[in-house]
């Protein structure tokens, strides 16, 4: 047993020779467990908040403008499919498109009269990815008051330009429905229906024939900012 | 290619083997020691609450599908079950035990008339405490328990270094069999750990448990975190100290087997800390953004790493503890089978696990690794003999090893094998009817 002279419990454990590098090792052990343990901690506490808390978001729209006209004279009673390219919307650098609203406006300067004709206009749903059923899309609209006639296409869910607030437990979950890709892609078909109205239906050297309306078509793009309500 | 698929039911069985095996052996092995007796009883009881937490486990991952990263149950989806309940408490048992080994194995430290007492009674209490625990705080603080494995790696460790720079200075080789016996106790504890070593010095361990938390619903308890994180620098330390020890030990004496070993698992963690490194991005995902998937090939890493230590190179560790330091009587003809079968079995099922395992990411086709597996096992029917003699043959115990080391030894009649299996057994069906009672009682979950 060499210089190990008598067994005890405690010479099973440490000897002179191993008490600096035992002590050492544990010491080691000791520093690295607070260390470690404070990381631990900090974490705990963060992971709790996380767990525990969904915190509210509120969620406001930078919004930028995108605009298209056509001027089309239409014959009485005659329909006119007009098409727009989505394509060719330039939309800014981190920007969705969001709404796509179209104005309709007839100008009556024709015949004798002032008597308005009746402008029909429709959205024409077809490959464009947007939100064709939703209750904020006015997709046909008619009118024969010389008023212009509003439609509008809701293209990226749930937009309406208004800020909302949300609850998700952290700011990318919160941002995460406002980052999706591929909505407004395809071409807007707009169609368009004119009947000519003459007072009391008399326009005896036929002059009010036709009829010149202008589609303006407004794109509207925006981009989603994000802050914890507090 | 095979689906990647869990070790658990395969840790199950090859425990649950294990485990009764050394039992029935102790049981009929009427002249070995009382120090032997208690260790094998304490070594197969490990195995045996380990395999039954195992088959929980299984429970959960077959029948709901809650097996998630590293392991881990998802508790949002099984917490409150029987399974989950039982096995928590089984696998709270198996710590106890081995919480206790360090004291009885090597060497019987206490070495009184009452240390069997201690043990048995301080496993029962334990048991009994924070099974209640865990009832009534619904799991809150389930790894806890890990903090009573500070005295034994504080035993461990003090044993290793004290008898590897003992063997260096008396240049005696006999020393040389407790550290490396003590390095494989180590092993087997904290096994799973010391692979996690570089991301515990870098600590960034933190990290992947918040991702635990948020994920499957790990308890966001100071409790339990200061648990894992104990049992984590244990074995990370444990790695560095063992590493050391093993170097310097090669320097002075020479490569031993064992520190071939040791340097693999350094390898390992050191290889398993940049791949945790590399995908932190993916660990804070779930809290920084929203939780995305390991890569496949960090999942592959894990299964061949640190799942394999834990599930199937861990009891053949303690199967070469048990045959190797003659724990079990296998001189004794009538104890030869039943120690060929398992030891066959055993290398059999692992191998079987491990080329399943390289299935599952090398398109081998099932002809070519069925004969991969005629061929081991035609290997292991070959050299059965061989094998199975070179691990008994050489075997001795540690008193026999080192007589001059060993504390005189206390003989107790009632330290039995019967005493133990009525006593853990007590244990096992106390465990069982708790899970069962409180969880149709509709008191966790």
């Amino acid at each position: 047993m060499s210089s190990d002279d008598t067994i005890t419990s405690r010479s099973l454990l440490v000897t002179r020779e191993s008490r600096v590098p035992t002590a050492v090792a544990l010491l080691v052990t000791v520093v690295m467990m607070t260390v470690t343990m404070v990381d631990f901690v900090g974490d705990l506490r963060a992971t709790d908040t996380f767990t525990s808390n969904t915190p509210d978001w509120n969620l406001t729209f930078d919004v930028q403008n995108y605009t298209m006209q056509a001027v089309e004279t239409l014959q009485d009673d005659e329909t006119r499919n007009l098409e727009f390219d989505m394509a060719e919307v330039i939309i800014p650098e981190g920007y969705s498109l969001g709404l796509i609203d179209v104005t309709i406006t007839s100008e009556e300067e024709e015949g004798i009269s002032v008597q308005c004709d009746s402008v029909a206009g429709d959205l024409i749903e077809n490959g464009l990815t947007a939100q064709w059923n939703s209750p904020m899309s006015n997709l046909s609209g008619q009118d024969s008051s010389c008023q212009p006639i509003e439609l509008s296409l809701q293209v990226y869910p749930d937009f309406d330009g208004r800020s909302i607030t949300v609850s998700a437990v952290n700011e990318y979950q919160a941002m995460q429905h406002w980052l999706q890709d591929g909505w407004g892609q395809g071409v807007l078909s707009v169609d368009l229906e004119l009947d000519v109205n003459s007072p009391l239906g008399f326009d005896p050297i036929g002059q009010d024939t036709d009829e010149e309306i202008t589609v303006d078509v407004t794109v509207i793009m925006f981009k989603a900012n994000i802050s914890l309500v507090e | 290619m095979v689906e990647i698929e869990s070790m658990v039911p395969i840790a199950a069985v090859v425990d649950l083997v294990l485990g009764i095996a050394t039992l029935s052996i102790i049981s009929r092995s009427q002249g070995t020691s009382a120090n032997n007796r208690i260790v094998g009883c304490i070594l197969g009881w490990i195995l045996v609450f380990l395999g039954l937490s195992y088959i929980m486990t299984s429970i959960l991952e077959f029948r709901y599908g809650a097996l998630a990263d590293f392991s881990a149950v998802d508790r949002d989806k099984v917490g409150g079950t029987f399974a989950f309940t039982a096995k928590n408490l089984l696998l709270s048992s198996a710590y106890m035990l081995m919480v206790l080994l360090p004291f009885f194995f090597p060497f019987r430290l206490i070495n009184r008339e009452w240390d069997l007492w201690f043990l048995l009674a301080g496993v029962c209490v334990a048991c009994a405490v924070f099974t209640a625990m865990h009832l009534m705080t619904n799991f809150e603080h389930f790894q806890v328990e890990n903090f009573l494995f500070i005295p034994g790696y504080v035993v461990l460790i003090s044993m290793y270094i004290r008898f590897i720079i003992t063997e260096a200075r008396d240049n005696d080789e006999r020393l040389r069999k407790v550290s490396v016996v003590v390095g494989l106790v180590l092993i087997g504890i904290h096994g799973e750990t010391m692979t996690y070593w570089l991301s515990q010095v870098l600590s960034i361990n933190d990290l992947f448990f918040q991702r635990q938390s948020i994920q499957s619903g790990l308890s966001i308890s100071a409790a339990a975190w200061g648990g894992i994180n104990t049992r984590l620098t244990l074995g990370a330390t444990a790695m560095l100290v063992l590493c050391a020890g093993e170097a310097w030990r090669s320097f002075k004496v020479g490569l031993s087997p064992f520190g071939v070993l040791t340097f693999i698992i350094f390898i390992i963690g050191f290889v398993a800390g940049l791949a945790d490194l590399a995908v932190l991005d993916v660990v804070r995902s779930c809290y920084e953004t929203q939780c995305e998937a390991f890569p496949v090939a960090y999942t592959i890493w894990y299964d061949f790493t640190s799942e394999a230590l834990v599930y199937l190179y861990t009891p053949i560790l303690f199967m070469f503890i048990l045959l190797h330091y003659d724990i079990v009587d296998t001189k004794r003809e009538e104890n030869r089978w039943l120690i060929r079968i398992i030891v066959i079995l055993m290398l059999l099922i692992v191998s079987s696990t491990i080329l399943e395992l390289i299935q599952s990411f090398l398109p081998i086709p099932d002809m070519i690794s069925s004969a991969a597996l005629a061929i081991v096992v035609g290997i292991f029917i070959g050299w059965e003999e061989r094998i199975v003699k070179s691990l008994i043959d050489d075997s001795a115990s540690i008193q026999e090893t080192v007589p001059d080391f060993a504390l005189p030894e206390i003989e107790h009649d009632f330290a039995s094998p019967r005493l133990f299996n009525l006593v853990f057994g007590g244990v096992t069906a106390f465990i069982l009817i708790v899970s069962l009672l409180f969880t149709g009682l509709g008191v966790l979950g």
